[in-house]
């Protein structure tokens, strides 16, 4: 197989085309392959559950306040994270299908379409994370919904972007899952000191527009983070 | 601490020095593994 | 003219740490005894130019504490009384009577017309200084006294050249692993990882001298100042570095992984050296960002020694200690506090420039050691590795020459 793009001069609309095709074609493997099983949603579930719970036993029937609460979400989302996000190379690589990966679809679009899924699955467990702190946990209120789905979003993106460039560092090294939350935190760090106190904010009712500058900063961070693993991936993916 | 805190000669001697112990515990670690290589030869 | 002095220094420092003879060749001997000289000039100057303030600063400095610790003054004996006080003038033309100063005076041999350096404290009670010790007697040159920092003033001569020589070593290390991405040469790893290895060191020294100093200015070992949290990303990531390399065996995958895990960690750290001093207060003075470093060290501002007056209320909100209190400065008031710093201290410009380039040297003098040996290390590795698999390759026959 050819690497799609190459024969004939195609227009570069249709080059876009191709690569948002195979990058979606990826994607949709790994959903596809991921509701067979259920086995990284189940398990991300089952995580946020039990860590939420320990949380609201650990707190008990104490009223906290809303800086507390968004540092105690933090906390969970990046401890979800660096579990749950780490899969996506490391499953073909135990499969072995690394390789057939590697001949069938360039790298852009293999790192775009994990890219994807991470995506999805640190969307899902953080929102899930915040709607199970807002139910069990008291004094975790949230007076602006709208930012703190914002905040939410942007730091799920971050998330993302890190931890896929950094699980395909993982594969590489043989997949020792101990150094997730070692290679990754200084990634995510310039999130959490960016997105706890917004999130704190948020949950005590200051909307979107007041807190602009300071989202932006974080929305930038993750997508710089994003393109700096675009970048890089090529040099690791290839053999 | 009183005693730093009004000398504050000796907690510029200390961080000085310190900076000289660590340098020097780097080139310890530095010998020992250049005489690793020499006694393998 | 002073950008210029320490700006040089800091150039020419890293200039001569790669030209003659690069990183992986020995150094010629008169560079090693440049080397030398200079680190123990830095240290002779650094430690013993003694400091001699004015009556103001001394005034100003006392206020916060007893009368107990003396501070020094630099004055020239103008007039002995017989009752034991004398009449000295300081260098701002101010002339005052300390008394218990005759005596102190005669004894270290020095008379009328002399410059003394004594230590002198201010009796607030009774408004008048108090001479008591006899420090120096017509000293070559002084530093000036820097109320809240005294002597402490001294670390920027030590500590300011680690921190400095962290972000040197991150950026060549940074160099040689994008180097080695696009070339696949050992040496390039081996620099990149021998720079990262020395840079950890220099991580280390600069952040244990700043909290040992903090704790003396800012009253905690550690405040989460935006410097504070940059050097200990920076340490993190160091850390996690070498952990990545010690989990992969095979060497050119190792190479690649860990080089491009350095390139991607240059995003976090972009981000906490230039964007984060920016969001929040910072305890070191010139909170601005690190480009400006090398020229705007003329002032000693972004050279990053604490300034006591500068952060009115520490971060966790407690009084400020003693030391503290004493200066209750202007908050853009630079660090050089006592009078016009312009006119007063091209000792103090000397020698940090001094500083930065001789910790330069030293620095890249024991990067080269250490890229050295990790070259011979690694050809020792294949050479066994080869000798053990009972097949030596073309570059084990090389090196495996029959003794």
């Amino acid at each position: 197989m050819g690497n799609g793009a190459g024969q004939s001069k195609p227009v570069a609309g249709q080059i876009v085309a191709s690569l948002l095709r195979q990058t979606l074609a990826v994607a949709r493997k790994d959903f596809q392959s991921e509701l067979r099983t259920r086995h990284a949603l189940n398990s991300l579930a089952m995580f946020v559950v039990i860590t939420v719970s320990v949380m609201a036993f650990s707190i008990g029937t104490e009223r906290i306040t809303s800086g507390i609460a968004a540092a105690l979400i933090w906390v969970s989302m990046f401890f979800t994270a660096v579990t749950g996000l780490g899969r996506s190379f490391i499953g073909e690589e135990e499969r072995g299908t690394g390789f057939l990966l590697r001949l069938t679809v360039p790298p852009g679009p293999t790192y775009a379409g994990k890219l994807l899924v991470n995506l999805a699955l640190s969307l899902a467990s953080n929102a899930m994370l915040g709607l199970m702190f807002i139910a069990m946990i008291r004094g975790a209120e949230v007076k602006a919904p709208g930012s703190f789905l914002v905040v939410v979003l942007l730091s799920s993106a971050g998330f993302a972007g890190a931890m896929t460039i950094i699980a395909a560092l993982i594969a590489r090294a043989g997949s020792k899952g101990a150094l997730y939350p070692v290679l990754s935190f200084p990634a995510i760090l310039p999130l959490i000191v960016l997105g706890v106190d917004l999130l704190r904010r948020s949950m005590s009712g200051i909307g979107i527009a007041a807190m602009a500058d300071d989202l932006l900063l974080l929305g930038v961070y993750s997508i710089a983070i994003m393109l700096a693993g675009y970048l890089l991936f090529d040099l690791i993916w290839r053999e | 601490m009183e005693f730093l805190a009004d000398n504050s000669m000796y907690v510029t001697l200390i961080i000085a020095s310190l900076i000289l112990v660590g340098l020097l515990l780097y080139l310890v670690r530095i010998d020992a593994r250049l005489r690793k290589l020499e006694r393998e030869r | 003219m002073k950008g210029l002095l320490i700006g040089g220094a800091t150039v020419l420092g890293i200039v001569l740490g790669f030209w003659p003879a690069g990183l992986m060749k020995p150094k010629p001997a008169w560079w090693r005894w440049l080397a030398i000289t200079t680190l123990a000039a830095t240290v002779l100057l650094g430690l013993g130019v003694p400091t001699g303030g004015d009556f103001r600063s001394a005034i100003r400095t006392t206020m916060g504490r007893g009368d107990a610790a003396p501070l020094p003054v630099y004055a020239s004996v103008v007039e002995i009384h017989p009752d034991s006080s004398a009449v000295l003038r300081d260098m701002t033309d101010t002339a005052v009577t300390v008394y218990g100063a005759a005596p102190i005076i005669a004894n270290a041999g020095a008379g009328k017309g002399d410059r003394v350096i004594l230590g002198i404290s201010f009796n607030r009670g009774r408004k008048v200084f108090v001479a008591r010790r006899h420090l120096f007697t017509n000293p070559l040159f002084t530093l000036p006294l820097i109320p809240g920092l005294e002597e402490r003033a001294r670390n920027i001569y030590f500590h300011v050249p680690c921190a400095w020589l962290v972000q040197v070593a991150w950026f060549i290390a940074c160099c040689y692993a994008l180097l080695s991405i696009r070339k696949r040469r050992v040496e390039d790893d081996v620099r990149a990882s021998a720079a990262a290895a020395l840079g950890a060191v220099f991580c280390v020294l600069a952040t244990l001298t700043g909290a040992i100093w903090a704790k003396f200015n800012w009253g905690e070992f550690w405040n989460w100042d935006p410097r504070q949290t940059a050097i200990f990303v920076v340490m993190v990531i160091y850390g996690a570095y070498f952990a990545l390399r010690s989990a992969i065996q095979n060497h050119e995958q190792r190479a690649r992984v860990s080089a491009v895990y350095l390139l991607l960690m240059l995003i976090p750290v972009v981000f906490f050296l230039f964007i984060y001093p920016r969001m929040v207060d910072g305890l070191h003075p010139g909170a601005g960002s690190l480009e400006s470093q090398p020229l705007d060290s003329a002032t000693m501002r972004p050279a990053t020694p604490p300034v006591p007056g500068r952060s009115s209320a520490p971060p966790s909100g407690q009084a400020p200690p003693s030391g503290q209190a004493a200066a209750p400065e202007k908050k853009d008031a630079g660090p050089i506090l006592s009078s016009d710093p312009d006119a007063l201290n091209p000792i103090k410009q000397v020698i940090f420039s001094l500083s930065f380039f001789s910790f330069s040297l030293l620095f890249f003098w024991i990067l080269n050691v250490s890229v050295r040996l990790s070259l011979l290390e690694r050809r020792r590795e294949i050479t066994g590795a080869a000798a053990v698999s009972g097949a030596p390759g073309p570059i084990a026959e090389d090196i495996v020459r029959p003794s």
